[in-house]
């Protein structure tokens, strides 16, 4: 990724966490001192850079992950703190229709998983697919104070277990 | 239901397949049923009144399913229609709870019968009920169109989300 590609993406990250909208040409532009013409220099289309976004944040709950694996600490509870801190992130991300994303970012998002799930090579995507789609309300859930913490841990740990046995995956 | 409203709802169950699970236009569904958009609108009040027909029609397919199951399948009926009608299916689980209007809610209620029975439409627990089931059924197009994955294993796995969500839903000290 050249220099001015990445300021555009982490520009446009920030401005996902912001707004919770896919970042607008003209925003990126006037942000970065640029005619919204001489962005299209360094990307084809918006898409490449929301497709580039949503590894960033990918990665980022990933990271959660890890995280809480380094410390001992459960991964579900991690994720969803990292879901109501970046609630706008998240909602973003997963507003997506999942069928609809580039080969590109299921492949990233792959690798990444099986970084943190010993899932078989040839069942991640349909583990990434499902799964993805099982969270979409995780936001929704996770943020509303009448949807008490303790009953999101366990819904979506359950879920969780459940979604790794049907693919075999030892938890 | 007037004399045009099932060839109405037939046209834009049909786009539905078409568009992959995207949401037809007035324009598109009465071009398929050969009338004008103003027809459309003498007997239907607005699109979301054609959508609403439209699920509630797609609801008593998946009832039917069922019944020639037989008792007592559980999952499974709804678990078939999934997987030989994922583009409906997909479109289904883009409905926005709180924009449903009420003869889908009512469609809705008496279809997710396996909810505690103080998550009724118009409560906030319903909202979220409808949220998961939604999200499960998005799950369930990948799930049960993988032929690795086992149709047993994944009726274990629909029971086990409904036992979680009803525990998870269930709260009589929350009011709507």
């Amino acid at each position: 990724m050249s220099d001015r590609l990445d300021d555009i993406v982490r520009l446009g990250r920030r401005i996902v966490a912001e707004t919770g909208e896919d970042p607008a040409a003209r925003d990126l532009a006037r942000e970065l001192e640029m005619a919204p013409a001489s962005l299209y220099e360094h990307v084809d289309n918006l898409s490449e850079v929301n497709d580039l976004i949503r590894l960033i944040v990918a990665e980022e709950v990933m990271e959660t992950v890890r995280g809480a694996r380094s410390q001992g600490d459960p991964e579900v509870p991690a994720i969803l703190d990292w879901v109501c801190d970046d609630r706008l992130s998240a909602n973003w991300w997963l507003s997506v229709d999942v069928s609809l994303l580039p080969e590109s970012v299921i492949d990233a998002i792959d690798d990444a998983l099986a970084r943190v799930v010993p899932i078989a090579p040839d069942r991640r995507r349909s583990f990434v697919k499902a799964g993805l789609a099982l969270v979409v309300a995780m936001p929704e859930v996770t943020c509303d104070p009448h949807f008490t913490r303790e009953r999101a841990v366990a819904f979506y740990e359950g879920l969780w277990v459940d979604l790794c046995r049907l693919f075999g995956v030892p938890t | 239901m007037s004399d045009r409203q099932p060839e109405i709802i037939s046209a834009a169950r049909q786009l539905i397949v078409e568009k992959e699970g995207r949401d037809p236009s007035i324009r598109e569904i009465a071009e398929r049923a050969y009338m004008s958009p103003a027809t459309v609108y003498v007997h239907f009040t607005n699109l979301a009144e054609v959508f609403d027909a439209v699920l509630v029609d797609l609801l008593t397919d998946i009832r039917a399913a069922g019944e020639e199951y037989g008792n007592g399948d559980g999952a499974r009926p709804a678990l078939r229609w999934i997987a030989e009608h994922p583009e409906l299916a997909v479109w289904t689980s883009d409905r926005a709870p709180a924009e449903l209007l009420d003869g889908a809610q009512q469609a809705l209620a008496a279809f997710f019968n396996f909810l505690p029975a103080e998550v009724q439409p118009g409560s906030k627990p319903w909202d979220r009920a409808v949220v998961l089931v939604f999200a499960l059924t998005r799950s369930l197009v990948h799930l049960a169109t993988d032929p690795a994955v086992d149709t047993e294993d994944l009726v274990d796995f629909v029971e086990g989300f409904v036992v979680r969500a009803n525990v998870a839903l269930t709260d009589p000290g929350e009011s709507a």
